[in-house]
């Protein structure tokens, strides 16, 4: 995932316009290589009359502004009127998971609690993960996250060694280390450096100091581990896929699959010829872990 | 019971690349969404979309801040701009002509856009998209 640095700041441009206009400004907007747009206040008390958002790294010009509302306009043959600059302000980087984040509670899966920094959780027989989430993906909330977790303590045997693709907050490496009652080989990784400089901080928000860290991917100079997880997108993993397998000894656990995406993955892994993966089910996601030992004896 | 509904936004945003950059970040920070699960599951949703192309998506938020989303085709302007490759539209059709399109390409939008367009009938879709690439300048040639 991409965050930007905390200096980084954009330009919102905000034009007002008649909710049937909205999508001409939408366009016009566009044309102008906006990041993206953003309407909000939709459903059903929306006000009669809209503001279209677009985002910039660099501010437009009124009149270049001016002139491609005008078009668009024109294009989808609404009255020049039905839409107008508003104007054009500022918007710093910050913490936009801060309001979630007020509400956050701790979330048990299977045998691990994880938990915000700032929350207290009561004596039990749990394993505690801290989490400071900030702009990394994990906070043991999202499905794929649960899934890995479940699969690990399913599957995992203490002692292995352990390589997590695409760590984000770094959760699933730490719920590994905490499971071992002695040090072991944990190699994490995340093409975002800004994922890798949370996941060191949470790291040691958990006492788990011997996880290694790196930002990029898995590649072929990667050493050999006894699992490997890779907890990130299918269009990422499908290409990865050959280093990922050939870097497992043992086990390999995959998630970020949408469940509609089962048949492609079941695919793939045939052609690397692991026939019979067990799949588990969360919501709309999916997690596929592949016992490699029986793909050498197929 | 039906949970209580919060918040309507509605982006448009490139397939496939979402992160907590604007505009996500603050559309929906502000409703006390967890923006990183948003991105997770919009760019598997959109992974094989063309990623030069902005993707409609309205988000429902609800009271306990979990959210739903729904993901459109993207306008038909959009797609005419990209299948002619020119920058924009003429904005003055009549006396300025922006560029060409074949009848072809008008068909491949209008399938495309079928789901989004309350008609069921491929001819009146190709109908509905030539009268926009007119409209933007658009010259339709066989």
């Amino acid at each position: 995932m991409l965050m930007e640095p905390a200096t980084q700041k954009w330009y919102a441009v905000g034009i007002t316009a008649a909710p049937e206009a909205a999508e001409a400004v939408e366009y016009a907007l566009n044309s102008l290589d906006a990041l993206g747009t953003e309407i909000n206040n939709l459903g059903p008390n929306r006000p009669e009359i809209l503001t279209v958002v677009g985002y910039f790294n660099d501010a437009p010009s009124e009149s270049a502004i001016s002139e491609a509302i005008a078009e668009s306009l024109s294009i989808y043959e609404h009255s020049l009127d039905s839409a107008s600059y508003a104007g054009t302000r500022e918007v710093e980087n910050e913490d936009w998971l801060s309001e979630w984040k007020k509400h956050w509670k701790p979330t048990e899966s299977g045998r691990f609690v994880i938990a915000p920094t700032w929350e207290k959780v009561g004596k039990s027989e749990k394993i505690v993960i801290r989490i400071e989430p900030s702009m990394a993906f994990g906070t043991g909330t999202h499905e794929t996250t649960r899934l890995c977790l479940k699969a690990i303590e399913e599957n995992y045997r203490a002692g292995e060694s352990f390589f997590d693709v695409g760590t984000g907050t770094g959760i699933l490496a730490i719920a590994v280390a905490k499971l071992n009652g002695r040090s072991v080989s944990i190699l994490a990784c995340d093409t975002d450096a800004d994922s890798i400089a949370i996941a060191r901080e949470n790291a040691e928000l958990n006492a788990t100091p011997a996880i290694e860290y790196y930002v990029g991917s898995i590649t072929s100079g990667s050493p050999e581990f006894d699992v490997v997880c890779a907890n990130v997108t299918l269009d990422v993993i499908v290409p990865l896929l050959p280093l990922l397998i050939e870097r497992s000894r043992r086990l390999l656990i995959l998630s970020g699959i949408l469940a509609e995406q089962e048949p492609a993955i079941r695919e793939t892994l045939i052609g690397f010829g692991v026939h019979r993966p067990a799949v588990e089910r969360m919501g709309e996601w999916i997690s596929v872990i592949a016992d490699l030992r029986s793909r050498i004896a197929d | 019971m039906a949970k209580k509904i919060t918040g309507y936004i509605k982006l448009q945003i490139p397939a496939g690349k979402a992160n907590p950059a604007p505009p996500i970040g603050p559309a929906l920070g502000q409703h006390g969404v967890n923006i990183m699960e948003f991105c997770k599951a919009f760019n598997a949703k959109t992974q094989n979309d063309d990623p030069d192309m902005k993707v409609p998506v309205v988000i429902t938020v609800y009271a306990d801040r979990s959210f739903t989303f729904e993901t459109k085709t993207p306008p038909a302007a959009d797609l005419l701009r990209k299948a002619s490759g020119i920058p924009k539209g003429s904005g003055k059709p009549n006396r300025e002509k922006a560029g060409t399109i074949s009848r072809a390409q008008i068909e491949e939008i209008a399938k495309k856009k079928m789901p989004d367009l309350n008609t069921s009938n491929l001819e009146s879709a190709m109908r509905t998209i030539e009268g926009t690439a007119k409209s933007m300048g658009l010259t339709v040639t066989d």
